[in-house]
């Protein structure tokens, strides 16, 4: 099977903390992985490595074939990695349509345009409302994004990230905060994704994770504890004493996120 | 109406307010008019700017640029003057390219002293240039020559008319760019920058390419106004221009552009209706930006936007409830 | 280059960056802890010098003028902050700019229907008076004062923010505001103390300025300018940033003027840009994990 996206002895440290250790993973094409842990574990901070928000101290990520280990989050976006982030980080001022067509029209490579309006780049809207479907925002696309509900702005994040139209999706806790109702609809909404799209989720509630993943990843103080099938994890003696079974406990032994 | 009608409006309505003032004023009136107008057009240089984050308080670095090329090509090599002004544009163009590359990369406060501190280098440099007679300055500067089409810009009202046209042409023209894909980018820039770079944008070729023709603009405002007053200083690119302009965009309504425009006027007209009064005019001055700064921050334009946009949401909110 | 002239330079580029200094720290820690971009620190500077002028002229000794001028331009300077800068403090940089700039603009037209537009004069103490010799070099002693003056404070500051609670809570503010809030901070209060002993500190540099630069209406301007600079090159809301700010941007200054009269004023810009280059958010800034962009 071709291997979307792979770090290779990936290690990160803030000051005496290290926060990724020595992290070599493989995500398959098309595969859907999810990452848990307790707080603290290095879940974001092993997003913000491989989305290029921070630069790793040592070790390789290649996209495909590709080292794009020195590339900027801007570089690697447009090879393909798309992430949306833990809290809503959005276009507050613009509507849910504009925040999506400037997502494609970026995509598109057609934000250099200056001599026409943007309404008048009709594939990229068209695409926009085509996200805005697959993400349920159809109804709410002419709403600025400040005046909508927080669950609401998860779900355009997590279009924000499909606008990109993405190689690898890297969804960073789609669900959190979001009520019982809204929960469900973004699961809804994450197992409808296309088949294809190689996907790694960081997700706390487990149901979703066991619904979802074809593959889960344990970290814990910045390294791989354990990694396999759901089932496999379920049945692991390690992850059910050091996660599942004490989760609360593990909330509160994390340290600083 | 719209947002942006209402925005639109009200430009509509200053350019048509400045030019029937030109046609019944007096030469003193023409002669403020003219000023505004230019600063008008350096506000909205600055306030393209603005709509991708940044904020100069040195863009009266490029005012000079574009006033010491004009004054250098025209006084001192006898050039005519529309080559002048197209060797002006293109300056600024290329100086704040040069600047941009390194000054781009800084943002807030830090992007304020490093565009304040490469103006203050120009203004330096102008200060002490035997070329231009230093801090003197240089009187002579003549002005664009359009008899051939039966033009004499010599006359007050004549140049005044010019130059509200030329910023309604401007402003028509920065209209157009903030409306266009690369215009909503540098928006969402403002909004979120590290959004746009998740997104795939590259924020900083954004941000330089606004620079960059913010200060083609400002060139030319600066272009414009050695020929208004007809005389080439320092001061064009001191610190106090830098502030007057960012204070008129400020007053207007950052990011609005119409603000800018606004501000422009209503800060040339203050100035003088303060200092025809009153003796410490600036203390009347400073009273009217502390009032301003409380109970207007997002500037008048800003407000009066916000306040429409409320009081949509308000009688929007029908039978469908609350609207999330 | 003359030893004897290069050492009165040395000492000349170290009175002036302790003068710096002493406003630098009040706006960087200011503006560190509550981003609060506040031109009108300058205008404090400036209503101690005259206030010092008042109290000179009234038959006070320099030394009283030192004790009570800088109290009194704290006090109006916390009024000016609760009756006014307080009230943009969260609606960003601009109406910031816009409000001290009125505040700037009333303050001088105040002062100079007061005082008038002539410059004043402050005399230095008597024992202060003449010169001393230094190495072989006769240097004024007023001006060693000064530079005693403003290394004596910048050991107190050290004390005050590395040793002392407050020092703990105003670091622990500026490092992280939210976070010291809900750890329950109360960062207005802190703020509007660090605010206060901001404002005496630039009085202090004003009144300690008035015998050397003079008293005239604009001398804050003329400074504030500097200090932003330092402030900026120093980086945001550190002790140590606002020392080496101080210092790089004094003896610019002062070797700017000598070595390149033509371009003294670019010297000092120059360093500037350089040190921005290099180090985007400054040499030695507070916060080290910037969020800025």
């Amino acid at each position: 099977m071709n291997v979307a996206l792979e770090t290779r002895s990936l290690s990160k440290s803030f000051g005496s903390l290290a926060a990724t250790r020595n992290v070599s993973l493989a995500f398959a094409q098309g595969t859907r992985t999810a990452i848990i842990g307790p707080n603290g574990a290095g879940k974001t901070t092993f997003f913000n490595l491989l989305a290029g928000n921070l630069r790793p101290d040592g070790g390789a990520i290649l996209l495909g074939e590709r080292d794009v280990t020195r590339l900027d989050l801007a570089e690697r976006a447009r090879l393909g990695i798309a992430r949306s982030f833990q809290r809503n980080n959005l276009f507050p001022e613009q509507t849910v349509r504009e925040n999506l067509a400037l997502a494609c029209a970026l995509q598109a490579g057609q934000t250099s345009i200056f001599w026409r309006a943007m309404g008048t780049l009709r594939a990229v809207h068209e695409r926009a409302d085509a996200i805005a479907e697959r993400v349920g925002l159809t109804d709410v696309r002419f709403e600025t994004v400040r005046r909508l509900s927080y669950g609401t702005q998860r779900q355009l994040e997590v279009g924000l990230a499909l606008a990109c139209d993405p190689k690898v999706l890297l969804l960073d806790e789609p669900t959190a905060g979001m009520s019982p109702e809204e929960t469900a609809r973004m699961r809804a909404l994450v197992g409808n994704l296309p088949a294809g799209l190689t996907m790694v989720i960081i997700e706390h509630d487990m149901d979703i994770v066991m619904d979802i993943a074809d593959r889960i990843i344990v970290l814990d103080y910045g390294s791989v504890l354990v990694q396999g099938s759901p089932a496999e994890i379920r049945s692991s003696d390690i992850v059910r004493e050091r996660y599942l079974g004490e989760r609360s406990a593990a909330h509160l032994s994390g340290g600083a996120a | 109406m719209t947002r942006h009608m209402l925005r639109r409006s009200i430009g509509v309505a200053l350019l048509i307010g400045a030019l029937v003032a030109n046609r019944f004023a007096g030469f003193f009136a023409q002669d403020l008019i003219a000023e505004a107008a230019i600063l008008a057009i350096f506000a909205l240089s600055l306030d393209l700017l603005a709509t991708s984050g940044l904020v100069s308080f040195g863009h009266a670095g490029l005012l000079g640029v574009g006033g010491y090329i004009f004054g250098g090509l025209t006084v001192l090599l006898g050039l005519p003057p529309a080559l002048g002004v197209l060797a002006a544009v293109a300056g600024g163009l290329a100086v704040a390219f040069v600047v941009g590359l390194f000054a781009v990369r800084t943002t807030g406060a830090f992007f304020i002293m490093v565009t304040l501190a490469v103006a203050e280098m120009f203004f330096a440099w102008a200060f002490r240039s035997r070329m231009f007679n230093g801090a003197d300055g240089m009187g002579g500067v003549p002005r664009l020559d359009l008899t051939s089409i039966g033009v004499d810009l010599n006359d007050p009202a004549a140049f005044a008319l010019g130059a509200v046209l030329l910023c309604a042409v401007i402003w028509a023209l920065l209209e157009l760019v903030v409306a266009s894909p690369f215009g909503r980018t540098l928006d969402a820039i403002r909004q979120n920058a590290g959004r746009v770079s998740a997104l795939g944008g590259r924020v900083f070729a954004y941000r330089l390419a606004a620079f960059t023709v913010s200060g083609g603009v400002a060139a030319l405002a600066g272009a414009l106004k050695v020929q208004h007053t007809n005389f080439l200083s320092p001061d064009l690119a001191s610190w106090f221009a830098s502030g007057d302009v960012l204070i008129a965009v400020v007053i207007g309504g950052i990011g609005t552009l119409v603000g800018g425009m606004l501000g422009a006027a209503a800060l040339v007209l203050l100035k003088d209706v303060l200092s025809g009064m009153v003796g410490h005019w600036y203390l009347f001055l400073g009273a009217i930006f502390i009032t301003v700064a409380i109970a207007m921050p997002q500037g008048l334009v800003g407000s009066l936007l916000n306040y429409w946009d409320a009081r949509r949401a308000r009688t929007a909110k029908g039978p469908e409830g609350e609207g999330a | 280059m003359d030893p004897n002239f290069l050492l009165e330079q040395v000492l000349n580029s170290l009175q002036f960056s302790m003068l710096l200094f002493l406003l630098a720290i009040g706006l960087s820690v200011v503006f560190g802890l509550m981003d609060y971009l506040n031109l009108a620190h300058g205008t404090v500077y400036m209503l101690a010098a005259y206030l010092a002028f008042s109290v000179t002229q009234a038959g006070g000794s320099f030394w009283m003028a030192l004790l009570l001028a800088p109290i009194a331009a704290s006090a109006i300077g916390l009024l000016l902050y609760y009756a006014l800068l307080k009230r943009v403090e969260q609606q960003g940089h601009l109406a910031q700019v816009l409000l001290t700039v009125g505040v700037i603009y009333m303050g001088t037209d105040l002062l100079r229907i007061v005082y008038g537009d002539l410059p004043k004069g402050v005399s230095v103490p008597a024992f202060l008076e003449g010169a001393t010799n230094v190495l072989g070099v006769a240097y004024p002693k007023y001006r060693l004062f000064i530079i005693a003056l403003g290394l004596a404070l910048m050991g107190v500051l050290y004390v005050l923010l590395e040793r002392t609670r407050l020092g703990a809570l105003v670091r622990a503010g500026v490092d992280d505001r939210d976070t010291a809030e809900t750890l329950g901070i109360d960062i207005a209060k802190v703020f509007a103390l660090v605010f206060a002993i901001g404002a005496y500190l630039a009085g202090l540099g004003g009144v300690v300025a008035a015998p050397v630069f003079g008293v005239y209406p604009g001398m804050d301007v003329s400074v504030i300018i500097l200090v932003l600079i330092v402030v900026v090159v120093g980086g945001l809301g550190s002790l140590g940033g606002a020392i080496l700010g101080s210092l790089l941007i004094g003896f610019a200054d002062t070797f700017g003027k000598i070595l390149l009269p033509q371009f003294a004023m670019m010297m000092i810009y120059l360093v500037m840009a350089l040190a921005l280059i290099f180090r985007p958010s400054g040499l030695l800034p507070a916060r080290r994990f910037s969020q800025a962009g």
